[in-house]
């Protein structure tokens, strides 16, 4: 497995989402600075690391770790690579397994690179104590951790559907929609897996919920549990 | 990779639908056009499977882009390579992990004539000094001829007819292709007066003999002699392709 991993990682050499990634973590400091400096005027680190925390949870971090997701699973199909790997053989379930590590380990990036670009903006006056400092972190892997779960869903519509870019783009596409919209609605936000992540880090603000607690984390829980399955019984029934 | 409708494929005695992963690492494959990583280096599409594959011998990449003589391309980017190139970076994929069974889809495609006879000569090689079974399917006939022991002619998914070496001896024989009104009328005539009994009768009005013991004039006048006009006569060599368009037409 191990190998199937480093070779993941390597088939990504050469691609633009390092330098995105990169570029987003510098960027999404910006942007909340920007915004603080305009309206929200946060006055603590750990209300700043919030304000950015939301933004790129909702909006960039999203949509690169769909953008990914699809390519790493569509790809291989588009360019046939992928019957290369199983006259290995390997396996359809060790296939999904890898990508979605390497999926995890680009999470993992993400989210501890924009955390730690948050320290450049100290320049706004803000000053933190190592206790808040790695509890901020903790609340960015753990946000990072549970949009990567509330994902899940769309990667296993791309394999369950067996479609093509335009159709992960549909999908996608949907996904994001239903999670912008829905977020507004009290229930709809109780229940949308992505929605759900924000209101468990304690970072829901200005959405509100018409359902309690409990609600979202099972409803968070229960789509990820759905998808594991639906990901594994899908490679189990092909894996001849 | 697909189900078969009916019947099973064995490799080595063994049933490769429920033996596959015993059997697979035994083979080798050629897609037509090659699945290769566009975004990756030739020499990092090679490294990807050297890195996947459980007991694959470490380096088997540099010997392969060495003896398929890709080594001044490893650091260009699959997507810019051109057919030729791409061809032999599908083929190094496939023989990576030495292989006793290649299955090649069109591997003379994409290649001039220099690089259709390397190919062949590298098949050839694979095959007379290694040992490895070879399966290609391809439409260029000269270098299938040249190359292959067996050629198994499909249409439609059907395997039409097979031809074996020694097939391929008599298939490619000279012979007198003879046009004339009814061949029924000449056979007595050429047996009987000439002693040519080694002859194929190719339609009403044509005849191919083999016996090339009397040339086309001693034909053609003994026949004019009997009184037979003789539309066309000539020699000529047969070759594969004449022969499997033949087929086609029956």
């Amino acid at each position: 497995m191990s190998r199937l991993i480093r070779s993941e990682i390597l088939k990504l050499k050469n691609t633009p989402f390092y330098k995105v990634l990169i570029g987003i973590s510098i960027i999404l400091p910006l942007i909340g600075t920007e915004i603080n400096a305009s309206s929200l005027k946060q006055s603590s680190w750990e209300s700043f690391i919030n304000q950015n925390l939301w933004i790129s949870i909702m909006l960039v971090w999203l949509i690169y770790l769909l953008v990914l997701g699809c390519f790493l699973f569509i790809r291989e199909k588009e360019e046939r690579t992928i019957d290369n790997l199983f006259i290995i053989p390997i396996g359809r379930i060790e296939l999904v397994i890898a990508k979605l590590v390497v999926l995890f380990l680009f999470t993992l990036m993400i989210t501890t690179l924009s955390y730690v670009t948050n320290l450049f903006y100290l320049i706004l006056g803000f000053s933190v104590d190592g206790k808040e400092f790695v509890l901020g972190f903790v609340k960015y892997i753990s946000g990072g951790i549970l949009m990567f779960g509330a994902l899940l869903l769309v990667y296993g519509m791309i394999h369950l559907f067996n479609v093509k870019y335009f159709g992960a783009f549909i999908i996608s596409a949907v996904y994001l929609i239903i999670s912008f919209v829905g977020m507004w609605n009290p229930y709809a936000s109780s229940l949308l897996p992505s929605v759900a992540v924000l209101r468990i880090i304690g970072c829901g603000y200005q959405i509100s919920y018409g359902y309690p607690f409990d609600i979202s984390v099972y409803s968070y829980v229960l789509n990820v549990c759905i998808n594991v399955v639906l990901l594994f019984l899908y490679g189990y029934k092909n894996n001849k | 990779m697909d189900e078969p409708d009916y019947g099973d494929i064995r490799l080595f005695g063994k049933n490769i639908q429920t033996q596959k992963k015993h059997l697979l690492p035994s083979i080798g494959v050629l897609l037509d056009p090659p699945a290769v990583y566009t975004n990756l280096t030739v020499e990092d599409n090679l490294r990807v499977l050297e890195m996947i594959r459980p007991k694959q011998k470490r380096n088997m990449a540099d010997d392969m882009m060495e003896q398929l003589g890709i080594s001044r391309y490893k650091s260009k980017k699959a997507n810019t390579l051109d057919a030729d190139q791409k061809k032999r970076l599908g083929l190094a994929i496939a023989l990576l992990h030495d292989p006793e069974i290649l299955i090649l889809d069109e591997p003379f495609r994409g290649f001039d004539f220099n690089g259709m006879k390397e190919v062949s000569r590298l098949l050839k090689n694979l095959c007379d000094e290694y040992g490895k079974t070879i399966l290609l399917s391809s439409h260029t006939l000269s270098e299938v001829e040249n190359v292959a022991d067996c050629i198994g002619y499909m249409e439609q998914g059907n395997l039409i007819e097979e031809i074996f070496t020694k097939d391929k001896e008599e298939i490619n024989r000279q012979y007198i292709y003879l046009v004339v009104d009814h061949v029924s009328n000449i056979i007595p005539i050429i047996e009987r007066d000439l002693d040519i009994h080694n002859f194929h009768v190719v339609n009403d009005n044509s005849l191919k003999i083999f016996d090339l013991s009397k040339d086309s004039g001693e034909i053609n006048t003994c026949l004019n002699r009997n009184g037979v006009i003789v539309k066309e006569i000539y020699m000529h060599k047969g070759s594969l392709q004449e022969y499997l368009n033949e087929i086609g037409r029956r």
